[in-house]
């Protein structure tokens, strides 16, 4: 750990300009992942810049169009819990909610803010370990997860060994991240040049020629908020995390979905649906392939299963000695296919209503 | 000496509850010292290999550096003969987390930036980290943990097996796990050269254990070394033994006399250097005839020590005492590994013992057909299996009848994977559990009367008794509990004084305080007082401690009248193991 100089400043553009002047400074917010990565001498801030205070910490309502309702815009500074918390998440995006409360710890959620959240970097273990070689980190480093312990690893999306590019098979950690994907969230961002919106869509970025980045924000960008599209699909939407512990770990696999389905007499039928992944790629996997696959389709397992197969096609597990990665493709099939059989059982039903397991 | 239980059993509050809920209870990191130096080590990247060259000039050239110990300059033990403990005293490496040198700093934040820049040049030898039961170095050790037979026989297992009308042969296996109590394993550490005085503020379970095992390495007398550890956040099994930890916290101190060292382990150290359970693979085989009876036992333990220093987890022993069978064996072979060492976690040898043996008895009921709480009570000794003695106390049959009674047991669905909900197969098992007590004769306390003249003898109170045993408590309440023992010993109450004198006596007994050791002999040894009087390092004044209670300490008030002469001795507890 080395020592940084840690700053406040009296508002967001203040924070922009400090951190811009100088390339090894960084913003700080809760601190929950940067805090440990100074410790573990992975980050190595100049300057710390402290941005509490300079983004809002509300959840607010957008105007809507033609009268109908509008999203959600959520400060940057939003805590996770409140975040979970808020009764219009709760209502019309439960799978945002649901994916913040299967992360981290209460005390974790309580400090962590939304604009953090997206930008917590991978808890691949050779990336947080300095005496293994990481290209993440290091760009003059290869990847130790190769052959090495990949059991919390990507399965698609990484770069192949071409010429210039270089494989990193880490993946992205956040629950809500993954939920936002499938809510087709919107980063709004200050930056040197002042503002814009990013689609989530378009936040985040594969390892490509440079693993060191997870984003496509540039040096001296803040995030102010993250607005949530009106999405009444969302209302039948869940969240879905597989894990090798029950609680305070990360996915291994997880699925945010949403489902609107039709009920002709002749059972379910997929009307519209919205599938994204987590711990299968280096960022929040949306499965288009999957969605068109189903869309029209009877909501059933096996086209479930199908949809998932059809997404993973393309997979590319590692095999390891010391723990691969083949299982998360049969583990997304039937994860997709759970959650969706969830969302696909009629809400007016009574019985039948699916029981948590412990 | 029969002891009337009148504070036994009772509930009481933690003695120690307000000062933990305040967050002024003093644990091991927190004691007030002057001018502290940091330690923080430099951990081995390679597994096994020897030390070529360390290059500390960047470190030493640090602002606040004080100092950077290695194997080239820090102090000699007296004994190296545990591998474990020969903190910094070769080059050799003999596995990946292993310290190879401290940095000693005037902050946390230096000592840890220091310890980055130190530059270790190593010559790399292969080595072997990873459990594999078919290893060509798998051995028998002597004896399994603590100290029982690696194997045993009776009768002709094999011959039994193949002769039973039923018979479940499977093979288990349990994780590595990592103990990881709230507090990780710290020290303060301060030495006075002058005085030949050692001073540990530690977080250990075992204050007796620590000092005897410093004062050993270090070639210290017995009563040059105190050991302080009124409070401990947990420990699992894992601070009952002394770990390198300690060594080097010791070692660093010794590097700068007069200052004191302070020491917590990072969450991530904790997984390297104070233990862990061994990964086991279980082989268990069981022999039934027509009615359930068991015939035969067998199982046979394959699991890892570290190649420098063994630990012999004793997983199979439960096997040995559980269940009734004129045919067993048990068998432990370890295969040794360059990784660090495994030691006591919570429950060694049970903890993933019962968890194979019990399976196979879930998958032996289903064999046979019968009811696995049917199979146990047909199968339950009448005297210990091993060792032909009547048992203590078991009752496991009436335990096994009340517990299907009360989960409605009859009217379970008796079929494996008797339901699918959500995607989850559900059923119904049994398992019993069994663990040994072990008593520890030759523990010692020592309690005095204090006459206090401020009290009013016309209410019945003249006095405390004080308490003074070298126990540990790790949070589970022990010293409440040692408290109310020491109290029914005395043939007093507790509470009874509450509201009586005007100055009350600043504490009541003192179960688990440990200013002051106890040798085995039960001689006092280490300083007479609290901290202030302790080694050389300047303490700083503890805070007065005449804050008020609100509700008078509840114990060791008002026992005046109880006609035990100050001195006389109660034995605490049968202590457990870890």
């Amino acid at each position: 750990m080395r020592p940084f100089t840690y700053a406040r400043v009296d508002d967001a553009a203040g924070a922009v300009a400090s951190v811009t002047a100088d390339p090894d400074a960084m913003f700080l917010a809760g601190g929950t992942n940067l805090v440990d990565h100074l410790k573990l001498g992975i980050a190595a801030a100049s300057t710390l810049v402290d941005v509490t205070g300079l983004t809002s910490d509300r959840i607010e309502d957008l105007p809507g169009d033609d009268g109908q309702e509008g999203g959600l815009r959520i400060g940057a500074a939003v805590r996770n819990s409140d975040l979970a918390a808020h009764p219009r998440v709760r209502a019309e995006y439960p799978a945002l909610a649901e994916a913040l409360l299967q992360g981290a710890s209460g005390q974790l959620r309580n400090m962590a803010t939304t604009g953090g959240n997206l930008l917590q970097r991978t808890r691949c273990a050779y990336f947080q370990d300095r005496t293994t070689p990481c290209t993440k980190r290091s760009l003059d480093e290869s990847c130790s997860a190769l052959g090495g312990w990949a059991r919390y690893h990507a399965i698609v999306g990484a770069a192949e060994d071409d010429e210039g590019l270089r494989r990193c098979i880490a993946t992205h950690p956040s629950d809500m991240a993954v939920a936002m994907s499938m809510l087709d969230a919107r980063v709004q961002v200050l930056g040197p040049e002042g503002e814009r919106t990013i689609p989530i869509g378009e936040f985040y970025r594969l390892p490509g020629d440079d693993p060191t980045r997870d984003t496509v924000l540039r040096h001296g960008e803040l995030i102010t908020a993250v607005d949530l599209p009106p999405a009444p699909i969302a209302t039948n939407s869940t969240y879905y995390k597989v894990r090798d512990r029950a609680s305070y770990a990360f996915a291994l696999v997880s699925v945010a979905a949403a489902l609107e389905v039709d009920r002709p007499p002749d059972g379910p039928v997929v009307a519209d649906v919205r599938i994204a992944l987590g711990g299968v790629a280096h960022l929040p996997w949306r499965a288009f392939r999957a969605e068109e696959a189903l869309r029209g389709r009877p909501a059933t397992d096996e086209n479930f299963r199908a949809a998932a197969e059809a997404e993973l096609e393309r997979a590319r597990p590692v095999e390891s000695p010391a723990g691969g990665n083949a299982f998360k493709i049969p583990l997304v099939a039937g994860t997709v296919t759970t959650a969706l059989r969830r969302l696909t059982q009629d809400p007016s039903a009574t019985d039948g209503v699916p029981g948590e397991s412990a | 000496m029969s002891i009337t239980a009148r504070s036994m059993g009772t509930s009481q509050p933690r003695i120690e509850g307000p000062q933990k809920v305040a967050g002024t209870a003093p644990y091991a990191f927190e004691h007030p010292v002057v001018r502290p130096l940091y330690l923080h080590p430099v951990q081995s990247t390679i597994a096994r290999g020897r030390i070529t060259a360390i290059d500390a000039s960047a470190a030493e050239a640090l602002d606040g550096v004080v100092a950077v110990i290695t194997h080239e300059n820090a102090v000699r033990l007296a004994d190296t003969s545990d591998a474990e403990w020969s903190v910094l005293q070769t080059p050799e490496v003999r596995f990946r987390g292993q310290y190879v040198a401290g940095v000693l700093a005037e902050g946390s934040e230096i000592a840890r930036q220091a310890a980055e820049l130190v530059a270790v040049t190593y010559d790399q030898d292969t080595h072997v980290a990873s459990l594999d039961e078919h290893s060509p170095d798998l051995y028998a050790p002597d004896v399994v943990n603590p100290a029982f037979a690696t194997d045993e026989s009776i009768g002709d297992p094999d011959a039994a097996l193949a002769a039973a009308e039923y018979t479940v042969r499977q093979t288990y296996t349990t994780a590595m796990t990592h103990n990881n109590p709230m507090e990780p394993h710290t020290t303060i550490a301060s030495w006075d050269a002058e005085g030949g005085r050692l001073t540990l503020f530690e977080s250990t379970q075992g204050v007796v254990t620590t000092r005897d095992a410093v004062t050993s390495l270090f070639g210290l007398g017995a009563d040059a070394v105190a050991v302080i550890a009124p409070h401990v956040g947990g420990g699992f099994g894992s601070k009952g033994n002394v770990h390198a930890n300690t060594v080097l916290a010791t070692l660093a101190a010794m590097a700068v006399p007069g200052r004191a060292v302070k020491y917590a382990l990072t969450r991530q150290q904790m997984f390297d250097l104070v233990g862990y359970r061994t990964p086991t693979i279980q082989h268990v085989a069981l022999g039934a005839d027509t009615d359930g009876t068991l015939t035969a036992i067998t199982h046979d333990v394959v699991e890892q020590t570290a190649r420098f220093k063994e630990f012999a987890e004793q997983t199979a022993t439960y096997s040995r005492s559980m269940y009734a069978t004129p045919n067993r064996r048990t068998t432990h072979r370890l295969v040794p590994l360059d990784v660090g060492i495994a030691s006591w976690m919570r429950a060694p040898g049970e903890a993933p013992g019962s968890f194979a043996a019990e399976v196979a008895m879930d998958e032996l009921a289903v064999v046979t057909g019968l009811d696995p709480i049917e199979l146990r009570v047909r199968n339950e000794p009448t005297v210990s299996p091993e060792s032909g003695l009547p048992f203590s106390s078991r009752n496991l049959v009436a335990c096994l009848r009340r517990g299907a009674e009360r989960f409605a047991w009859s009217h379970r669905d008796p079929q494996p994977r008797a339901r699918l909900v959500d995607g989850w197969w559900h059923g119904t098992g049994v398992a019993s559990s069994s663990y040994p007590v072990f008593s520890m004769p030759g523990s010692t306390a020592v309690i005095r009367f204090h006459r206090d003249p401020s009290l009013d003898p016309a209410l019945g109170a003249t006095g405390r008794y004080e308490v003074e045993l070298a126990a540990a408590d790790i949070g589970t309440g022990a010293r409440t509990v040692l408290t109310q023992i020491a109290a029914d010993a005395l043939g007093r109450r507790p509470g009874a004084a509450r509201g009586q004198p005007r100055r009350r006596p600043r504490r009541g007994l003192r179960a688990g305080r440990r200013r002051r050791a106890l040798r085995r002999d039960g001689r006092l040894v280490g300083p007479r007082r609290g901290p202030r009087r302790l080694g050389a390092a300047p303490l700083r004044e503890p805070r007065p401690r005449r804050r008020r209670h609100r509700h008078p300490p509840r114990s060791g008030l008002g026992a005046a009248r109880a006609a035990v002469a100050p001195g006389c001795e109660v034995r605490p507890a049968p202590r457990r193991g870890p």
